[in-house]
């Protein structure tokens, strides 16, 4: 029965249980010692685990001009030509605002929000950190003698912050549910490498919410961790200087806080000075927020409304290349510990140029408002079948269709929609799209062609194949723009997809060594993405 | 028709990306790439304890991604998908090359003498004490505890990107552990 607990104890740790085992887990918790120290365990190594896979992660490198030149991507991806400009040293804020703004990861229906925690989250830990300290509002002041430095690079930074495309440091943002107080004991390892100091224990900043009427709870204290004094300082640009020399970043330096831990006794702030070079481990009394700045809550982007809701803003500026009295965009926002900065550019323009709020405002035809939730906002990239209502290019009214994705044009929600084909797709309204009903007729994809191409003859030898033998398939089609042949298995999934192939000729397949039958599906595509397609099954034995 | 402005790509579920991927959208490799890079290289830099080899086969995972996208059914989550991929990749990469499996701070730590503030940094004694436990793990054990406490993969998920048992999770991540234990137990006793 205890092992099973303990099995338990490392997905507790990485949030992974179910809400009923976690729950159940916990109320086990307040009567078993040795589960206690296993989670103690277990904490430190998950804590070791992410600190070093987070250092190696950060150093991951560009996508290679190998891959892009396989896709035929330019060589620096186009709409984030900004990490380029952006990592000017004097402009070090905005580099890391903006690096900060890539590391969303999933689901995201509201830019601006994501943008803002975003932005204070640099790393996990200062997430976990801001939130658990945004109630502390009792800053240290800034001595009015302490003279601010500058630091200037000393050497080259480190490659993967200069590649500057997209790619330059995709940080990987945990998933999983959001972090609470409680993650705060899955900090970094004990401070000094020669004692052990197990982590704060985290039971007592989450109640116990499962308490059966039987058993009565025994009463645990366990100290709360305190809340870190800068808690508003960490992971939001150099809003922070020195009050006194750290390690080898001088007095009065710019410093931006990356992370902070609890060692037990105190907190303890990992700073970076602006060379992005001097690295410290400074203590409370060793910095005070930099002048200027106020901590507290992420104040709301001004244009947060026009952010990815088409070209809706004006520049009132020459913002770089774009000249005053341009239409743009806002396609993201960031926010640098001072004001918000927008990403902005020319309809169709794919590189973002960074803007002041001062820079641009709305349209004078356009009324600010906010964006409105797409209507099948729960359908997008969900799998789940809608149906046309009329013809949308080559899908005809009435055929079940998925979304793949969905945009805002500034006045309305448009929709790539998916045909049954998998190949088949379209740009629809609202209006074009209801919910899925019965009745209404099956769509196949070969029944209104709307393209010039035509497959006139497709050919499999042999019809039925032993295991692993060759098959040779033979086509000849009429004015595509892409041919390609992709493999179906038994099971449903698809398999090798053949790509690039000519308009006629004949390709060797190697027949799968397990199930009772393969499918091979020609799809011959016009210049548009119109496609043909044909199958052939061919059934397999040993 | 209105642009599609790139919002919309981080917009995207990660699923509905892979979709786009399917869909020829190029773009939505580079989206792809900045939500899970780092993810991946952390992971091969776990498998493989080299991370020039690392570096290498991350590109071949983007790439495999790219064109395996319209094999992916949705059914498991993307990380796990690029994460198995990863692995098979890997797999792939050593048996090629015939890479043996050094002790990755080998790759970490070239033999330089430049000890400027940055190698300062690495080398403080905190990280340096961190590296030096997890070094000591057999990869296949430190693969598992970096599945479970970095990627946050649930025991299922673990087996499934590795392609071993849920027994053989359970047992490795404890043996990780026990060994994480024992330095950590003898590093307190100095």
């Amino acid at each position: 029965m205890h092992e099973k607990w303990l099995d338990l104890i490392p997905y507790y740790v990485n949030r992974t249980l179910p809400d009923d085992e976690r729950a159940a887990f916990e109320h086990h918790l307040t009567t078993c010692d040795t589960c206690r120290r296993a989670l103690e365990e277990w904490h430190a190594v998950a804590g070791a685990v992410r600190v070093e896979v987070d250092r190696w992660a950060r150093e991951a490198p560009a996508l290679s001009a190998r891959v892009r030149a396989n896709l035929g991507l330019p060589a620096s991806s186009n709409g984030h030509s900004h990490y380029r400009a952006a990592f000017d040293p004097n402009q070090t804020v905005s580099v890391y605002t903006s690096r900060r703004s890539r590391r969303v990861g999933g689901r995201i229906r509201l830019p601006l929000t994501l943008v803002a925690a975003a932005a204070v989250a640099l790393t996990f830990g200062a997430l976990l950190l801001y939130i658990a300290s945004r109630g502390d509002k009792s800053p240290a002041r800034l001595s009015a003698d302490v003279e601010i430095v500058t630091l200037t690079p000393t050497r080259t930074p480190r490659p993967a912050v200069t590649l500057g495309a997209i790619t330059a440091t995709p940080v990987y943002t945990l998933p999983g549910p959001g972090p609470t107080t409680d993650d705060l004991g899955i900090l970094p390892l004990p401070k000094t490498p020669t004692r052990y100091v197990p982590p704060t224990p985290t039971l007592a900043a989450t109640p116990f919410p499962y308490a059966s009427p039987l058993i009565p709870t025994p009463t645990i204290y366990w100290p709360p961790t305190p809340t870190a004094v800068y808690g508003d300082g960490i992971g939001i640009g150099y809003v922070m200087v020195t009050t006194e020399q750290v390690g080898p970043i001088p007095a009065g330096a710019r410093v931006r806080v990356s992370h902070a831990w609890y060692d037990g006794s105190s907190w303890i702030y990992a700073i970076m000075a602006e060379d992005e070079v001097s690295y410290a481990e400074a203590r409370t009394w060793q910095l005070a927020y930099a002048p200027g700045y106020t901590p507290g809550p992420i104040p709301t982007a001004a244009y947060q409304a026009a952010i990815g809701a088409g070209a809706v803003m004006v520049t009132t500026d020459q913002v770089g290349a774009i000249p005053v009295g341009t239409r743009v965009r806002i396609s993201y926002a960031s926010y640098d510990g001072y004001g918000w900065l927008y990403y902005i550019a020319p309809p169709g323009v794919p590189e973002v140029v960074e803007a002041h709020e001062w820079q641009i405002a709305y349209a004078p035809d356009v009324t600010p408002g906010p964006t409105p939730t797409a209507f099948f906002d729960a359908q997008i990239g969900s799998g789940s079948y809608l149906r046309t209502t009329e013809q949308i290019g080559a899908i005809p009214a009435g055929a079940r269709v998925r979304i793949g994705s969905a945009w805002f044009d500034g006045m309305e929600w448009w929709y790539t929609i998916v045909a049954e084909d998998g190949i088949t797709s379209a740009e629809a309204r609202t209006a074009q799209l209801t919910y899925d009903t019965p009745p209404m007729s099956s769509y196949t994809p070969t029944a209104t062609p709307l393209t010039s191409v035509t497959i006139k003859a497709y050919t499999a030898t042999p019809q039925e194949a032993a295991y692993g033998t060759t098959i040779t398939l033979g086509w000849q089609i009429i004015g595509p723009a892409r041919v390609s042949i992709r493999e179906i298995l038994a099971s449903g999934t698809y398999g090798q997809w053949y790509t690039d192939l000519p308009p006629e000729g004949t390709l060797n397949v190697i027949a799968p060594a397990s199930g009772d039958s393969i499918t091979y599906q020609l799809i011959a595509e016009d210049a548009t993405g119109v496609a043909q397609t044909e199958q052939i099954r061919i059934a397999l034995h040993y | 028709l209105a642009q599609q402005i790139p919002i919309s790509l981080s917009q995207m579920s990660d699923h509905a990306l892979i979709q786009a991927m399917a869909g020829g959208h190029t773009p939505a490799l580079d989206e792809l790439y900045a939500r899970f890079g780092s993810a991946v290289f952390g992971f091969l830099v776990a498998r493989t304890g080299n991370r020039p080899l690392a570096e290498e086969v991350v590109q071949d995972v983007m790439l495999a991604a790219w064109q395996g996208a319209a094999g992916f059914r949705g059914e498991s989550k993307v990380l796990t998908w690029l994460l198995s991929i990863a692995r098979n990749r890997a797999i792939n990469a050593q048996r090629r090359r015939d890479v043996p499996l050094v002790p990755y701070n080998d790759a970490l730590d070239s033999p330089t003498d430049d000890t400027g503030p940055l190698e300062k940094v690495v080398r403080s004694a905190e990280q340096r004490a961190v590296r030096e436990v997890l070094e000591k793990l057999p990869a296949h054990q430190r693969e598992v505890l970096v599945l479970v406490f970095y990627h946050q993969l649930t025991e299922i998920e673990v087996a499934e990107v590795l392609d071993i048992a849920v027994g053989t999770v359970k047992s490795r991540l404890y043996r990780g552990k026990e060994t994480l234990r024992k330095v950590l137990q003898s590093e307190a006793s100095f």
